[in-house]
């Protein structure tokens, strides 16, 4: 496919992702960084975010089958996850871990294992959005070598 | 050659920084997200401030030991070994004399005190922005 039309199926996929939410105008900053210097700034960002983010769900997951929570950790790992899912344009990502580090913080269980799930679904949304950019991003990377 | 302007057209290929300045700006980085380590020191770096980024407050002590200096250090409030608080006060003890900038996506107003009180100079909220960033570099650099 020409790297026009990739351009434009990216730009069209991006503008699909904001319009549903999933991904704020804080995105775009992010493409801005990219350059020719960096031509893989995007893919490289996402790539880290997704493998970082995993992790730490990965924790929380521990964290919140303890017997005894440790709440302070929920709320960092809570706040961490949402610092970078605000960086890469997540804002609907962050806005549930604020939830979820506002249930750590009222050391509510219940409220922390409901908010929990809803940032795991928030997740696999994103994380699925994301990965179509990143495919896409290759794609183009690719045509041009 | 523009100071402390902004030059919005970056040629393709350029590694020209968006912005100039008068002196050699130096920032360092101290986040537990390696996600907000890449895009703070990307966004930095290209409005030409010479940027490093640390995981957290260990790692920025040895730069400063190692002889390090900064016009900036923007620290992550919430860290998990350490918070902005005691990163700060650690830095002013070491005789650290940079500008000091607690950065978090939302504040308590107590954390806020004592970062201030710690010898923390102000705030900048995350995610890093050259609206945010900008006018603190202009006045760094006009001092």
């Amino acid at each position: 496919m020409a790297r026009k039309d990739l351009n434009q199926e990216l730009n069209e996929l991006i503008c699909s992702f904001q319009d549903q939410g999933i991904l704020d105008d804080y995105f775009d900053e992010l493409k801005g960084l990219q350059d020719e210097e960096s031509p893989q700034f995007v893919t490289n960002t996402i790539t880290t975010y997704l493998g970082g983010a995993d992790n730490t769900i990965a924790e929380l997951t521990t964290n919140l089958s303890e017997p005894a929570v440790d709440y302070s950790m929920v709320t960092y790992l809570a706040d961490k996850l949402k610092g970078s899912s605000l960086s890469v344009g997540g804002s609907r990502m962050a806005n549930v871990c604020a939830e979820l580090c506002d249930a750590s913080e009222a050391n509510d269980r219940e409220a922390c294992l409901a908010r929990f799930e809803v940032v795991n679904r928030e997740f696999l949304t994103l994380q699925e959005s994301l990965s179509k950019i990143v495919q896409l991003e290759q794609a183009i990377y690719d045509d041009k070598e | 050659m523009a100071l402390g302007s902004a030059n919005g057209n970056r040629a393709e290929g350029a590694t020209t920084p968006l912005m100039s300045w008068k002196n050699n700006l130096r920032a360092l980085l101290v986040d537990a997200s390696s996600t907000c380590r890449i895009i703070g020191k990307a966004y930095l770096t290209s409005y030409g401030v010479e940027t490093e980024a640390v995981e957290n407050g260990e790692a920025a002590f040895d730069l400063i030991y190692m002889g390090a200096s900064f016009n900036v250090i923007i620290i992550d409030m919430h860290m998990r070994e350490m918070n902005g608080a005691q990163c700060a006060r650690r830095l002013r003890t070491m005789g650290v004399q940079s500008r000091l900038l607690g950065m978090s996506t939302s504040y308590r107003e107590h954390e806020q005190h004592e970062f201030l009180a710690a010898g923390g100079n102000g705030f900048i909220q995350k995610p890093l922005h050259p609206s945010k960033f900008v006018p603190i570099l202009q006045e760094l650099d006009n001092n």
